[in-house]
């Protein structure tokens, strides 16, 4: 026994870690393997400040105003990143198709992706319908200043801007808008020359209508410290019950790539207790920029179980380890040059 | 009890894959430690001050690594020579990453990353221990099994691990931070090593006598580590290496980022596209040429294709690319190309060096390389960065830098690597520079 002693140490400690990655995920495993699939939708987002204080974002509407170099100007408006038109899309008659693929760029993205566009138009410099100059505002619609703790939340599909209500009147109160407003601009190289080649000419930040100096200068989504976190809120239905709950998952300094905002997703839950359904990442089917698909599929997967992964990997590769060394006890080589 | 042990001719395959489970897990403490920039971001707003306190691992290389290295090779304890530094450090690196992630406060985190670093350069003497459980005629498909496993962790650590630090997972009251995860990770990985190491790895006491101690304190130990004409070859190929391995660095990140536009994701989905190519094709057809061709042949071979593809690439991007800007299917495909050429390179370069540096000298000649990777790091790095500033400076507006223009520099230094691969070859075919490693072992072969 003393002999075998040493060799059970890894293979005993690796199923502890198979037995720990169980215990964790199973729950989540179980529902999202044997559970009832129902489409959810993440209508907004929950976000937590490392002061305390949260906010709870329930719609975004955007105005972009883009100035091609021949002088005219192109208006946009939209909500939830979806331009408002009645087919969600841009009119092919009336919009140059490199303004689409720059529109695609404005809305959700970020103000450096806004930066990097502008420069790759400025790159056209014979074309006259490139862009020389993005305005863009946007208005984010929520509950500002709600205590840290998620309060219990219920859609409400009649206020388009405000579909999910806290149950609390009280917390329901603190409804408010926050407005920013960024603008890029090009066309005038001696203003551009004067802020050393820096494309945003104005950058305003009004929380409430009081104006508010961000962590970084840039849109709501990626306007926070890396201490702030962001939880989506996923709504369901199930047997014609709603429900409206905020994201085991979260994430720190910006919103998660797999669980997009104002995007469809898939719950899972239990048909005794529907209540308790687990969001599920769902990447759609791989089209378009394949390798975006992956990366966003990748963080689903990994944000999801990465911990259960990890150690049911650890304790399979501890065993496999353990064994490994034992059969070397059990059945010398013959490679092994005498000691 | 069967353990795994140093001094061996001959060595069982199932201790080498055995000993590259240890290696692996000993790549993931410092794949752990590759977040620690992040950490520091937390607290220290200025990227200068993050790099300050990041380079301060070339300093410890000399002034704590290389000493270790030198000492090892002339000490011995009943629990051997190289593992008492590697189980201290070992110990002292799982005490570091368990309170890394806890630490409030810029100068706590920065004392807990400085004392890693103490730590893991202790710790150093884990690469001779390695070698000196894998005899010379096996090093090569060792490397290349090493390699592979190589290739799966940095894998994991780009896909899964790398994009968890800023995951918060709230579960049944109990909230889990992706730093915590990935730094504990870390620890886990160190429990294991010391676990396996304690159970299953013995050193033997080396037939031959140390070599002298040449006094004269840091002094003696740099006279001695450079003075001795027996390592000058492999000084002269590991600069060789160095300079043709040099990339644009932290610059790179920028480049992908901020010039061409990409995610970190994009950047973890290169890698990944890379390294499954790399595990499922290149390191097992590289692995089984390793030990057939000459490893001097196969080394510049891998280096001259490393070259001329950086040379391709920056012509493609530069010249032939409209917007000057390639997409990650570019990228991909010079990227794997060039880690074809590395992998061939990688994988001769290691035992090709400990086949010209005598057995009783491996902890010098690790002292030296040491330094020598340290300084060539520190010049190639800070000169690409200077390069690019000062080419902004001469020919771009104010506030605007090329980064690209930084693989100039990259391609410069490859070239001055591959001169000194060429004359190294010469020297080695006209008898100059003699194999005394490898010829020790041959010698301790023949039957008597």
């Amino acid at each position: 026994m003393k002999r075998i002693a040493p060799f059970l140490v890894l293979p005993v400690l690796g199923l502890t870690l198979l037995l720990a990655g169980f215990l964790w995920g199973g729950r989540d495993l179980r529902t999202r393997l044997f559970g009832e699939a129902v489409p959810a939708r993440l209508p907004g987002m929950w976000i937590t400040r490392a002061a305390g204080s949260s906010d709870l974002l329930t719609s975004i509407s955007t105005e972009c105003r883009f100035t091609t170099a021949d002088g005219r100007i192109f208006l946009i408006h939209a909500r939830n990143h979806r331009p408002l038109t009645a087919s969600g899309t841009l009119p092919e008659a009336d919009f140059p198709p490199h303004l689409k693929t720059f529109l695609d760029k404005s809305l959700a993205a970020d103000i450096a992706l806004l930066r990097g566009a502008l420069r790759g138009e400025a790159r056209r410099a014979d074309d006259p319908a490139r862009i020389v100059r993005v305005e863009k505002i946007e208005t984010i619609h929520g509950y500002l200043g709600l205590p840290s703790a998620p309060p219990l939340l219920r859609a409400d599909a009649a206020d388009p801007l405000f579909p999910i209500v806290p149950a609390d009147p009280a917390l329901a109160a603190t409804r408010g808008e926050i407005r920013i407003r960024a603008v890029l601009d090009l066309s005038d190289p001696a203003a551009l020359a004067e802020r050393r080649g820096d494309s945003l000419a104005a950058y305003d930040y009004l929380r409430a209508g009081v104006a508010t100096e961000p962590a970084k200068k840039n849109f709501y989504l990626y306007a926070e410290p890396s201490s702030t976190e962001f939880r989506p809120v996923y709504a369901y239905e199930v047997d014609g019950r709603s429900f409206v709950r905020v994201s085991h998952i979260g994430r720190l300094g910006g919103p998660t790539l797999a669980l997009r905002l104002f995007h469809d997703s898939t719950v899972y839950h239990d048909s005794a207790a529907p209540e308790l359904g687990v969001l599920i990442a769902d990447a759609g089917r791989p089209e378009g920029q394949y390798l975006a698909w992956f990366s966003r599929f990748c963080e689903g997967v990994f944000s999801q179980w990465s911990l259960t992964a990890i150690l049911m990997c650890a304790g399979a590769v501890m065993i496999f380890v353990g064994l490994l060394a034992f059969s070397l006890e059990v059945k010398p080589s013959r490679h092994l040059d005498p000691a | 009890m069967l353990r795994i042990e140093t001094q061996h001719k001959t060595v069982p395959w199932r201790w080498v894959v055995l000993f590259a489970f240890l290696a692996q897990s000993h790549a993931f403490i410092l794949a752990a430690s590759g977040m620690m920039t992040f950490t520091l971001r937390k607290y220290i707003e200025n990227p200068a001050l993050i790099s300050s306190v990041s380079s301060l691992d070339v300093l410890f290389n000399v002034l704590i690594a290389a000493p270790c290295f030198y000492f090892s090779d002339r000490i011995w304890t009943r629990f051997g020579r190289r593992l008492p530094f590697v189980l201290t450090a070992w110990a002292g690196l799982a005490i570091c990453m368990f309170l890394l992630p806890l630490a409030v406060g810029a100068v706590p985190v920065a004392v807990l990353v400085v004392l890693w670093l103490v730590f893991w350069d202790v710790g150093s003497t884990f690469a001779m221990l390695q070698m000196e459980l894998v005899p010379p005629q096996q090093r090569g498909r060792a490397q290349a099994i090493s390699n592979w496993f190589g290739n799966l962790g940095n894998m994991v650590v780009v896909v899964v691990l790398a994009g968890r630090f800023d995951d918060v997972v709230h579960f049944a009251g109990f909230t889990l931070h992706g730093e915590r995860l990935i730094y504990w990770f870390g620890v886990f990985c160190v429990l294991f090593c010391i676990v396996f190491t304690v159970l299953f790895v013995r050193e033997r006491r080396p037939t031959e006598p140390p070599p002298p101690d040449e006094g004269g304190g840091l002094v003696g130990v740099f006279r001695s580590v450079f003075g001795q004409r027996a390592l000058w070859p492999v000084y002269l190929l590991a600069l060789a290496s160095m300079l043709m391995e040099s990339d644009i660095g932290p610059l790179g990140n920028l480049l992908f980022t901020e010039q061409w536009g990409y995610s970190k994701q994009d950047m973890g989905t290169n890698v990944l596209a890379g390294g499954l190519l790399n595990m499922v094709l290149i390191i097992p057809l590289v692995g089984l040429v390793a030990d057939r061709f000459s490893r001097l042949t196969l080394f510049a071979i891998g280096t001259g294709g490393i070259l001329c593809l950086q040379i391709a690439f920056f012509v493609f991007v530069q010249f032939i690319l409209p917007d000057q800007r390639p997409t990650i299917g570019h990228m991909i495909l010079f990227g794997q190309l060039m880690s074809t050429c590395g992998q061939i390179a990688g994988v001769a370069f290691l035992p090709l060096t400990y086949d010209f540096i005598p057995r009783n000298r491996m902890g010098t000649a690790q002292a030296g390389l040491n330094i020598l990777r340290s300084f060539t790091r520190l010049i190639t790095l800070n000169g690409v960065a200077l390069w690019v500033t000062f080419y902004a400076w001469a020919f771009l507006p104010e506030g605007q830098y090329d980064y690209f223009i930084g693989h100039l520099f990259t391609i410069a230094s490859g070239c001055v690597g591959i001169g000194i691969v060429f004359y190294f070859s010469r020297q080695v075919r006209r008898g100059r520079f003699r194999p005394v490693g490898r010829e020790e072992f041959e010698s301790d072969q023949r039957p008597a």
